[in-house]
């Protein structure tokens, strides 16, 4: 067995989790001895694509160079199709993309492709969000074409207008998605993969009429990585830290549930900190401490220090890598019952779940922790214990990946 | 005091912040750059400066628009060796511009060093060519959005376009 995966966003460090989830995809399948290579795109002064070295990636790499106008769709299938052939694998995963995908899918149509969504790309043309006026968005590109395709073009019309371009808008307007042509060939493009792997059930539900073979697959951990650390020691008057990482800067991640929560509880008792990796200066009260930008490295070490990890997000989060994280450094977890997050953390097991957007909740839940040490503990651990046992990437490879690869591969 | 001396007192590196995550990121990336020259971190008054004071040597707060002119008016007077962004904008280049370093340029959330190049009219001049050519580009993409809607009773009936004679006949080949 052989495996070829195409990422059409990859960069490394990661920019975010889809990056993450494909590298240790990767070294995963390589060490348990299945060949692999990673093909990814990369576009000269493009921060967002390709912007990593190969020969630090610890397996087969490929990087495809383009320059600005040699960045076409003839040919970037061409290459993706030639690097593919090269290396002749019996799978090919896509990985990530947002327009371009549908193009790529059905250039290497003639092998045994699963295309992998981290996001909701394939169901809102106006980002990968899938959220519009504070709440999910009810509509779906593939039933609603034209809505989708109006409110796409009034959200990207404010970049356009002010000149400005970003990866998502460089890529509509290369694949003319705002035509119903568009619209077409991408639908009848998506069943040319033989299966298709989103994060949770909202986004299985909308694909299946595309790709029967559409299944859930979650992202994993590597233990290594993050350890599990024992709590730290804090007597009942001793200062609690609840910590929230992550893109806390994006509005969508619900750090101001956060904050509001914090100021609820902070009517009742002083004993605790929220520290929150957003910018620096961000005016917060007193006891809410913005840790700015930390180095992926230093992440678990942050963990290590906390007692308590919120993730507040406010939209359907397709995964949520940083619950998995906190959990595996045996930390419990507060967080929205939302997308992927609802499948991650128990509620009453491994933490606390709590309605999207609703600080009151939190505060609560942070209240019930932050009074038991014992607690705590004991969520941790179980959360450690759920990590550990489920959640490595050694047992998603083996539970999820090797049995589609038999079954599609042959 | 000798002229390279001299020279040496009054070149320094300057970090400009806006608000981002990546400030700290800058400054890493100047003293690696730059390890020898003395570097200066210019932050609003509410920024917690305890967090970048071990990575620069001097820090100067502003207030507000005024204060931060008056700062680039001072630093120029001083004489810059570089100033980074954090961002490109027409706003910041104009900042780094005003700052008279004979290297001017931005560190991106990714930590890429990119250059200011051209001179602040002509970046001026395209950016509002941008400006014009993508209002344009946006009108005749709500002309494709509103004048020709994907009709239902194509998506149940009819075999897309692209698909019917192979990839060779998709929309943009």
């Amino acid at each position: 067995m052989r495996v070829a995966i195409v990422d059409l966003l990859f960069s490394w460090p990661p920019h975010g989790g889809a990056d993450v989830d494909v590298f240790h995809l990767a070294h995963a399948l390589q060490t348990l001895g299945i060949p692999v290579e990673l093909a990814v795109t990369h576009e000269y002064g493009s921060w967002e694509r390709g912007a990593s070295r190969s020969d630090d990636l610890p397996f087969r790499a490929k990087r495809i160079d383009f320059s600005p106008r040699s960045f076409t769709i003839p040919n970037i299938c061409r290459a993706l199709r030639a690097a593919v052939e090269d290396f002749a694998p019996t799978v090919v995963i896509l990985a990530d993309g947002f327009f371009l995908k549908p193009y790529v899918l059905h250039a290497l149509r003639d092998f045994p492709v699963i295309n992998r969504y981290f996001a909701y790309e394939a169901v809102c043309s106006k980002d990968i969000l899938w959220y519009r006026d504070g709440r999910p968005c009810p509509h779906a590109y593939p039933r609603t074409p034209d809505i989708c395709r109006r409110c796409a073009a009034q959200a990207l019309g404010t970049l356009m207008r002010r000149g400005l371009e970003n990866t998502w808008l460089r890529e509509y307007l290369l694949t003319r998605a705002y035509t119903p042509e568009y619209y077409f060939f991408s639908q009848e493009a998506l069943k040319c993969a033989r299966a298709t792997i989103v994060y949770n059930p909202l986004l299985q539900r909308e694909l299946l009429p595309l790709c029967p073979e559409t299944i859930c697959v979650p992202s994993g951990i590597t233990l290594e990585m993050f350890p599990y650390s024992p709590p730290p020691y804090r007597t009942a008057s001793d200062i609690k830290i609840i910590l929230m990482t992550g893109r806390a800067e994006d509005p969508m991640k619900g750090a101001s549930v956060l904050i509001e929560a914090a100021e609820r509880l902070r009517r009742k008792r002083e004993d605790f900190e929220v520290w929150i990796t957003l910018p620096e200066e961000t005016p917060t009260p007193a006891y809410v401490k913005c840790l700015g930008w930390i180095p992926y490295d230093d992440i678990p070490s942050l963990y290590a220090k906390a007692d308590i990890c919120v993730v507040p997000s406010v939209w359907e989060e397709p995964f949520g890598i940083v619950a998995l994280e906190a959990m595996a450094t045996g930390r419990p977890v507060c967080a929205s019952r939302a997308g992927g997050l609802a499948g991650i953390v128990i509620d009453g097991e491994t933490g606390f779940l709590f309605e999207r957007g609703n600080s009151a909740a939190l505060a609560d839940a942070l209240e019930v922790l932050l009074e038991d040490p014992a607690l705590r503990k004991r969520m941790g651990a179980a959360g450690h214990e759920r990590a550990a046992s489920e959640y490595t990437w050694r047992h998603i490879v083996e539970q999820y990946y090797i049995p589609l690869f038999h079954k599609i591969g042959s | 005091m000798t002229g390279s001396e001299h020279q040496r007192e009054k070149a320094n590196v300057v970090a400009w912040y806006s608000r981002g995550p990546h400030f700290r990121k800058v400054l890493a990336y100047l003293r690696q750059k730059y390890p020898s020259l003395p570097s200066c971190a210019v932050v609003p008054s509410s920024y917690p400066q305890a967090l970048i004071a071990p990575q620069v040597d001097e820090i100067r707060t502003i207030r507000g628009a005024l204060d931060a002119l008056y700062h680039a008016w001072h630093l120029r007077r001083q004489g810059v060796r570089c100033v980074a962004v954090m961002f490109d904008s027409f706003r910041l280049r104009t900042i780094a511009a005003l700052c008279g370093a004979e290297e001017q340029g931005c560190v991106t959330l990714d930590g890429r060093w990119v250059v200011f190049s051209e001179s602040l009219a002509r970046y001026a001049l395209r950016r509002a060519r941008k400006r014009i050519l993508g209002t344009l580009q946006w009108l005749r993409i709500l002309v494709h959005v509103y004048a020709f809607p994907v009709r239902n009773d194509a998506i149940e009936n009819k075999p897309p376009h692209a698909m019917r004679s192979g990839r060779e006949e998709s929309p943009h080949q």
